[in-house]
């Protein structure tokens, strides 16, 4: 019994191999295909590293932050709280300035104006201003806007002691 | 795309295998060597070790990184290997036949076989449904291979824990020429500070040898350690069965959607999973042919894998355990058809002139302590220069062992039974979803309908590794939950051992079969 099973099982096992196998080329050229498809146009150019910019295209607002901020000054990046994408991705991008997080959630200005100047950093992104951080520059005296990536987001400020 | 740099990072590439070269001369035996490929591989995976060494040594110098300082060093040790190689072959008289009777020097030989059309050309009316399935599966394979160079290549560094554990600190040491500044200058938790550096160290040197930091052509190491893997397979099984038989079972590894994604996903499961694989291969055919090389090579992989990831420690002393008591254990020469007759004479006399009054024992366990020494020493020291902690953050969870323990084991044994049967879990979330597609369930029911042939002496340290990394990867997906998350990850490191276990029962049964049809006049 145990005989027959077992020359049963390798010609099936075999079988299931082949079709798993064949099933992995397929969605392999059908990967290849889709991939080509929806780069052709920067491979054509060359631009690989174009070809991924961060999760929702955020790298292009790094790339942006890349040219604004000179290569050695540090950099605090303010955002309403912890996530786990922004903070990794733009002191990846950024690198070799020293990047820091301050968190803006439930705290008042004065609190997060100590913290900044607490830190030393000589630049300030803000992604997205909510109420208590629009035109900071005008409460501030001593920040001073740089640029901004778009109307109402992606500020840059630079710092002055 | 920037041709100079491709140019120059194929010069590293070839400038690593060459550093790699002379060990594996020494080490690897005629047999195993006689295959070009997998002398260039092994080759290949043992410069990586040396790249990795001599940026550790510039490091504990507090040298700063340039390119001609590496290569310094590399031209150094590649010379040292030759050097050794040429007074081994003087040493031991290596005789003139030898070298003549060695295919691997035979320049006829030299071309590849599996290039060699005009064979299949010749045989086409003899056998020619076999070459048609042997040309057709070669054609697949490659096919594979250039989908994971095309996969790789398309995007920069784009996976998470690639970027935040192992491309940040390559990019940071190649920006910052050494590695201290990423450590002291930041405080970047996320990037896992106190992981290892091999891969990294590995990037930076290609970094550095491109001139240019650029995060597509860097890529390139993944595809190499999936064609060097499936080059390791093919040789492993080609030792023992059919041309056919080890093409069609490398084919099917290289199709499984797991060993695909991470052809291209930058992490370092694969490379681990490659060097356990090496390392465990070389150690079982040790024990079969006590040959001494060939723990030696398995000692140079194991000591790499502390370098790979963190519990790569856990593994080598494992390994280490289990060679010492397989040393104390085992018997007098005993050799086998293994070895060829060259082999055969060099051990002779080494044994008989050189060795005669020393305990080899006792030498073989010095050397392998001294390879391991020689890698993961320096390792240790830049730990505690940095003042590194031993264990990772992902640890911190680990609270309350007991009550954690108690409460999870049951759900990772469920948790890994699903990875088993569904490939449940995918934290990669790549384009294959990290699946192991129906291997797992084909691995473990061919061990159980053949314990006979799976649950033998031979395959005792194959064994021992799947059962260890087995119990270390549930007890700690018990400990830390958050591992569990991540076990598809986890068993990709011994599904290449496991999956070789299995192929080799499978081809016992399947080469008798392909013999006769072989032989068959109907075809």
């Amino acid at each position: 019994m145990l005989i027959k099973l077992k020359t049963f099982l390798i010609p099936f096992f075999l079988i299931l191999i082949i079709i798993s196998s064949f099933n992995q080329l397929k969605n392999e050229v059908s990967t290849i295909i889709f991939l080509w498809k929806s780069n052709s146009e920067q491979i054509r150019k060359g631009n690989f590293d174009k070809t991924y910019a961060g999760f929702e295209n955020f790298d292009y607002f790094l790339w942006w932050c890349d040219k604004k901020i000179p290569n050695s000054k540090n950099v605090a990046i303010l955002y309403p709280r912890e996530t786990y994408y922004i903070y990794p991705r733009t002191s990846y991008v950024l690198y070799p300035r020293d990047v820091i997080t301050i968190k803006t959630e439930r705290r008042n200005l004065d609190e997060i104006y100590k913290e900044i100047t607490d830190s030393s950093v000589e630049y300030l992104i803000i992604l997205k201003p909510s109420d208590n951080l629009k035109k900071m520059e005008v409460i501030f005296k001593n920040l001073k806007l740089v640029g901004s990536y778009k109307e109402k987001a992606g500020f840059i400020y630079e710092v002055f002691n | 795309m920037n041709l100079f740099a491709i140019l120059r990072l194929f010069l590293a590439l070839i400038i690593i295998t060459i550093t790699g070269l002379p060990f594996t001369l020494i080490l690897l035996p005629l047999k195993l060597k006689q295959g070009l490929l997998f002398t260039g591989t092994i080759s290949f995976v043992i410069g990586v070790g040396n790249i990795s060494l001599v940026i550790m040594l510039m490091s504990l110098l507090e040298f700063s990184f340039s390119l001609k300082t590496i290569l310094f060093s590399q031209t150094i040790i590649c010379l040292i290997g030759f050097l050794i190689l040429i007074y081994k072959k003087r040493y031991s008289k290596l005789p003139e036949k030898m070298l003549k009777n060695n295919k691997f020097f035979k320049k006829k030989k030299l071309r590849l076989k599996i290039l060699n059309y005009k064979n299949y050309f010749k045989a086409f009316n003899k056998q020619k449904i076999f070459k048609i399935i042997e040309i057709t599966l070669i054609i697949l394979i490659l096919f594979q291979v250039l989908a994971s160079i095309f996969i790789a290549l398309i995007f920069p560094v784009r996976f998470w824990d690639a970027i935040t554990c192992w491309s940040f600190k390559a990019k940071a040491f190649f920006l910052d020429k050494a590695i201290y500044d990423f450590y002291s200058k930041h405080s970047y938790e996320f990037s896992h500070p106190s992981y290892p550096l091999l891969l990294p160290f590995l990037q930076t040197y290609l970094y550095l040898s491109m001139g240019i930091l650029n995060e597509n052509l860097v890529k390139i190491i993944f595809p190499i350690f999936y064609i060097s893997l499936l080059i390791a397979i093919y040789s492993f099984l080609r030792l023992k069965y059919l041309k056919i038989v080890s093409l069609f079972f490398t084919f099917v590894l290289s199709t499984v959607p797991i060993i695909c994604d991470h052809a291209y996903i930058e992490y370092t499961n694969l490379p681990f999973a490659f060097y356990l694989f090496l390392s465990v291969m070389f150690m079982a055919l040790w024990m079969k042919y006590n040959e001494n090389r060939l723990i030696i090579l398995s000692a140079i992989f194991t000591s790499q894998l502390p370098l790979l990831r963190s519990e790569g420690i856990i593994f080598s002393a494992f390994i280490l355990i289990m060679f010492i008591f397989l040393l104390l254990k085992s018997k007098e020469y005993d050799k086998k058809s293994f070895l060829s007759k060259e082999d055969i004479k060099i051990n002779h006399y080494h044994k008989h002139h050189k060795y005669k009054k020393c305990n080899e024992k006792a030498n073989l366990l010095l050397l392998t302590l001294v390879i391991f020494l020689i890698f993961i020493t320096p390792w240790l020291i830049i730990k505690f220069k940095l003042d590194l902690k031993i264990i990772s953050i992902d640890w911190i969870g680990f609270q309350n062992s007991i009550t954690f323990f108690k409460e999870n084991f049951m759900n990772s044994i469920i948790g890994l039974l699903n990875e088993f049967l569904f490939s449940k879990y995918d934290s990669t979330n790549s384009f294959f979803k990290s699946s192991y597609s129906i291997y797992w369930i084909i691995i473990i029911f061919t061990f159980v309908i053949f314990p006979e042939k799976v649950f033998v002496k031979e395959n005792g340290v194959i064994l021992s590794i799947i059962i260890f990394s087995s119990i270390i990867y549930l007890m700690g997906s018990s400990l830390v939950p958050d591992f569990l998350t991540s076990i598809e990850r986890y068993l990709l490191h011994i599904f290449p051992i496991s999956f070789l276990l299995a192929v080799s029962i499978l081809s016992e049964k399947l080469q008798p079969f392909m013999k006769r049809l072989n032989k068959s006049k109907c075809l």
